[in-house]
């Protein structure tokens, strides 16, 4: 059984061109999209009765951030993993949605078969880093380490080093070679690097609830 | 009004009241040593109308024109009284016949003085006011009109009129001047903002529009909308910079991409950035000097590994309170032979070590290459802030 026969993708994008364009790319790799939507409440009306694998996610969106549709997933089952392919690049959308559990990035400018790989990726709940996005990363995990609170993440030396190399452009076969490890470590540290962060997030969510008397609703 | 001004004003105030000093002390040494020649009927006034004359010279002397300006017509008004009175005094002090057979008086040329302070303090008309008083005070001491009388009156009221009018034209001169290099500085300064801004459009936004035009139909649509959208973002960053002029730290991370920006058309594939989304800032010296030496890593791979991908990451270390800020560079070109970089340097070519190395040693900064043939290079460079 190929991962692909499993793979069912739900595209959010407000470009009617760009959900087509994307559609297409997909299906000739073999790549089943099992529905289309264009604003987060579409997004997660189709989300419910398609239930993709992969939701390829645009942020800017007419009635919200795409960080808003990623949220509504969140009962789902299975739960989509989410690759945010974004026009702006803007950094603070992008950190926003994968603090709110996407897996990976691309910009729209992506060649079709980096996209394709891509979601294949994220369908196996892989994260999908490029430089950019391990940038905004690092980044985010250096300021989240001047936090007062006990619950801050941090990196690891190892997982800082991986996360520097990926920004670099190096791919997990390189890191593993430079570091010597083996590709499935390389791998593992990016996957728990991706996975601190969204812990956080969740963490972050629930104080904000119970501070403001939320969970009894 | 600016300092300029104030400046040339001021020294046009201060060399006419130089004049009008040396104008005074000048035809009181005149007038004394004619009147004391003739044996006056009563030296001892003579001597007394003289130490007035000194007195007021001194008084003159010693206060800056600037405080006379304050009360102009105050100071006119004594003066031209004073002049009258030494005039009217040489009946008595010369004898009634000494006086009306000698064409002068006690004051003598010295009574003009008065006329010229009018000129510098006041407008046209008191001037010429205060020199027919002093004419006529002449004309009651000479007991007639004579022609000569006649003459120095006509002279003194002239006297009046033209050199109240050259002050005047003199003053508005000045202003106009200062007006003048006012608008000048101002211009040269938008002048230089305007080059600026022109210079920044075009290594970015021409460029890449220049590049669009030849290349655009080999270009992929994905292709042609990152190129636009880097240079969109481009004309934002120059527009809403917060490394505006005056700032004493500088963002990176925005001056990286500056650099990478003006580089755009010479780099396929562009450089990646990896940069994190709060600035990262150091003293404007030391950014400036990190961005540049970025810039000569640039300048680099578009020599030697043109179309090589290309990273740029920026980031920062903290340990033990101190931070550094770190950007490494990296290509996948054909690398460096080990040796290499240290033969170029002993050669005299200095592209690593001079505009790379150089740099951020004058900031406290350093860089380190890793290179190997067929691996590509990786600079890393370091400013502790």
């Amino acid at each position: 059984v190929s991962a692909d026969e499993a793979v069912r993708v739900l595209v959010v994008d407000d470009h009617p061109v760009w959900r087509r364009a994307l559609t297409r790319d997909l299906g000739d790799a073999g790549i089943e999209v099992v529905g289309e939507a264009g604003s987060v409440g579409e997004a997660a009306a189709t989300a419910r009765a398609t239930r993709p694998t992969v939701v390829l996610l645009d942020l800017q969106l007419p009635d919200g951030h795409g960080a808003d549709a990623i949220a509504s997933f969140a009962d789902l089952d299975p739960v989509p993993h989410v690759l945010v392919l974004s026009a702006s690049g803007e950094s603070t959308d992008v950190l926003a949605a994968v603090r709110a559990g996407a897996c990976g990035y691309l910009t729209k400018s992506a060649q079709p078969e980096a996209l394709v790989s891509a979601v294949r990726a994220t369908h196996l709940g892989e994260p999908v880093f490029t430089p950019s996005l391990a940038g905004l990363v690092l980044g985010e995990f250096r300021r989240l380490s001047h936090d007062p609170g006990p619950e801050r993440p941090l990196l690891t030396d190892r997982e800082t080093e991986v996360l520097r190399l990926v920004s670099q452009g190096l791919n997990s076969k390189d890191i593993a070679a430079r570091l010597v490890l083996s590709h499935r470590t390389v791998q593992n540290h990016t996957q728990s690097v991706l996975t601190k962060l969204h812990l956080h997030n969740r963490v972050e969510l629930t104080r904000y609830a119970l501070e403001h008397g939320l969970d009894q609703q | 009004v600016n300092s300029t001004h104030l400046d040339r004003a001021e020294a046009l105030q201060l060399a006419l009241h130089r004049a009008l000093v040396l104008f005074h002390v000048l035809t009181l040494v005149a007038a004394a040593v004619v009147v004391l020649r003739r044996d006056p009927a009563h030296p001892a006034g003579a001597w007394a109308a003289y130490a007035a004359m000194g007195g007021w010279t001194l008084v003159l002397a010693r206060t800056p024109a600037r405080v006379m300006a304050t009360h102009p017509r105050v100071w006119v008004a004594a003066a031209t009284l004073l002049t009258v009175v030494l005039a009217l005094a040489t009946l008595p002090v010369l004898g009634t016949a000494e006086s009306h057979a000698g064409a002068i008086t006690l004051p003598g040329t010295w009574g003009a003085g008065c006329v010229l302070l009018a000129c510098t303090l006041t407008g046209r008309v008191i001037p010429v006011a205060v020199a027919s008083l002093v004419a006529c005070a002449d004309i009651v001491v000479r007991g007639r009109l004579a022609t000569t009388t006649a003459t120095n009156t006509m002279i003194l009221v002239l006297t009046a009129l033209v050199v109240s009018t050259l002050i005047h034209a003199a003053t508005d001169a000045t202003k106009r001047l200062a007006e003048l290099s006012a608008e000048q500085a101002a211009e040269a300064a938008s002048r230089a903002e305007r080059e600026r801004l022109a210079r920044d459009v075009h290594d970015g936004v021409l460029q890449t529009l220049a590049y669009l035009t030849r290349e655009a139909p080999r270009l992929s649509p994905v292709e042609v909308q990152e190129l636009a959208s880097a240079q969109s973002e481009q004309l934002r960053l120059l527009l809403v910079s917060d490394n505006a002029i005056g700032t004493t730290e500088l963002d990176v991370s925005s001056l990286v991409r500056e650099q990478v920006a003006q580089r755009a058309t010479r780099l396929s594939p562009p450089p990646q950035l990896a940069l994190p989304a709060e600035p990262v800032r150091l003293p404007s010296e030391a950014a400036t000097a990190l961005a540049r030496a970025v810039g000569a890593c640039l300048d680099n791979v578009v020599a030697h590994a043109p179309t090589a991908e290309s990273f740029v990451l920026v980031d920062e270390f903290f340990s033990n309170g101190n931070r550094t800020v770190v950007v490494n560079v990296r290509d996948t070109g054909p690398g460096i032979a080990s040796g290499r970089l240290a033969q170029a340097a002993r050669e005299g070519r200095l592209g690593v070590s001079g505009s790379i190395e150089g740099r951020l040693a004058s900031v406290g900064g350093s860089a380190t290459v890793r290179s190997a043939p067929g691996e590509g290079t990786e600079v890393e460079l370091r400013v502790s802030g």
